[in-house]
């Protein structure tokens, strides 16, 4: 099975265009794209495939690895425009997926793709997107490129201490009790209570989440998925005494309420961690500490009350809530138009099995709540 | 003899950023430097010992050889010698499964 590979090189072994580094943003500007073609067992992961450039074509090349079977976390990459592990991911696979975005550029994949494409048009090629076929002379291959949302080092080795620097910042550790129980006592966690952390344990701290983070891209300082599913971790387990100071670190600034409920971190985690489902549990878990300034936490309770009221949302009423009467007055003029175009509603009228909802809202609060 | 080879050696990359071919070749003359010292252990140790296993002496023998096998850089390679074992809290036993 052959394997080719375009892999985004950056450092001083990929030649003098590939060192620049953007002043503003602090990411590397001028990568190279470098072709390896090289025949492969069936079977073969793109981590072998690396391995198997590294060894025997180029003894540049570098990328971060360890385990090879997806519990290091080492071998986070963006291969075809989506983060991924490379120890995890079929050469088979992403040929074919290379091959699909090729034929029809229209494809979600190839409109990935092409978001990572876009440093190689600041390295000076032009500015248009242009489709796979034509960036690659032919034959599609698979695109390799670093993670996103951090500086490159050197080809597909990226500088990580940012991302590490936010789980660090969460505290990931536990505060236990301040009346521990006596030398020959356990702390008693019932199963029930550690499946709510099922989820969060399995994180491997691979950076895949923050990589293709939209929230972290538009807002460099944003937490991030990654560090909210320690924080989610820690601050649901029952030892824990801290969860007040995390859930007061986190509805500040940059904190959880600038996620932007794209559910990327969801679909890219390799242990299929459901990351925004935690996100929103802390969240809610923020409101129920009386942690509700924020305009992202007023904005989903202003969802809730709105429902409660009429079963309608009352976009009018979603602004005010969210944001206060002093922004929403100083758009005025923008409201003014809203109007004209017929956009700003009087307060809906309920809807008409208005009981119902609130039955089953009500049923629903009752089930979350159970632990 | 693969520490013949290891002397040719050549390391691909020249940079000084982040070399892993670098790291990978130290990292290999480490692996043949102890790859002999576990041989040379094994030969001397005529014993079997956990994943230590000789079908010439299949038997576990605490009398002569529970202690540790030292080795030392030498001109003529790694030489062996042997320190006693430090038994505090588990006695050492015979594991059987």
């Amino acid at each position: 099975m052959r394997a080719v590979l375009d892999v985004a090189r950056f450092g001083p072994q990929a030649g003098p265009d590939a060192t620049r580094v953007d002043r503003q943003s602090g990411q590397s500007g001028g990568r190279r794209l470098q072709r390896y073609e090289i025949e492969m067992p069936e079977g073969s992961t793109v981590l072998e495939a690396l391995m198997a450039v590294q060894d025997g074509l180029d003894g540049t090349l570098a990328f971060r690895r360890a385990c090879r079977h997806a519990i290091c976390g080492s071998c986070g990459m963006r291969i075809n425009g989506c983060a991924k592990l490379a120890c995890n991911t079929q050469v088979s696979v992403a040929m074919g997926q290379a091959a699909d975005m090729a034929r029809s550029p229209g494809h979600p994949a190839a409109a990935a793709a092409g978001r990572g494409g876009a440093d190689f048009h600041a390295a000076g090629r032009d500015g248009a997107d242009r489709d796979i076929t034509e960036r690659n002379d032919g034959e599609p291959g698979i695109l390799i490129e670093p993670l996103g949302n951090m500086t490159v080092i050197k080809d597909l080795v990226t500088d990580m201490d940012g991302f590490w620097a936010r789980l660090r910042e969460r505290r990931p550790w536990l505060f236990p009790p301040v009346a521990a129980p006596g030398p020959d006592d356990e702390f008693r966690v019932s199963p029930g209570q550690a499946d709510v952390l099922a989820q969060g344990v399995l994180c491997l701290e691979c950076g895949i989440c923050y990589s293709d983070c939209n929230a972290v891209e538009a807002e460099p300082q944003f937490v991030g998925p990654a560090a909210l599913v320690k924080a989610h971790r820690y601050s649901f387990d029952p030892r824990d005494e801290a969860v007040h100071e995390r859930a007061v670190d986190l509805a500040g600034e940059h904190g959880l309420w600038e996620c932007m409920r794209c559910y990327f971190c969801t679909q890219r985690c390799p242990k299929h961690i459901r990351v925004r489902e935690l996100i929103a549990q802390l969240g809610e878990l923020g409101v129920r500490e009386g942690l509700d300034a924020d305009p992202g936490a007023r904005h989903a309770q202003a969802f809730v009350d709105s429902l409660r009221r009429s079963g309608r949302l009352n976009e009018t009423d979603l602004a005010v809530k969210s944001q206060g009467w002093g922004w929403t007055l100083q758009r005025l003029p923008l409201a003014v138009r809203v109007a004209l175009a017929g956009k700003l509603t009087l307060p809906p009228r309920p809807i008409d099995s208005h009981d119902a909802l609130l039955a089953v809202m009500a049923r629903a609060e009752q089930e979350e709540r159970q632990p | 003899m693969l520490k013949e080879r290891y002397a040719r050696v050549r390391v691909h990359d020249k940079g000084r950023l982040f070399n892993t071919d670098l790291l990978q070749t130290l990292e290999t003359g480490h692996l043949l430097d102890i790859a002999e010292c576990i041989a040379l252990g094994a030969l001397n140790r005529e014993e079997s010992r956990g994943s230590h296993a000789r079908r010439d002496f299949p038997e576990r023998d605490d009398a002569t050889w529970l202690r540790h096998s030292v080795f030392t850089r030498t001109d003529d390679g790694p030489a062996c010698s042997f320190a006693p074992v430090t038994i505090t809290r588990f006695q050492p036993e015979q594991r059987s499964y």
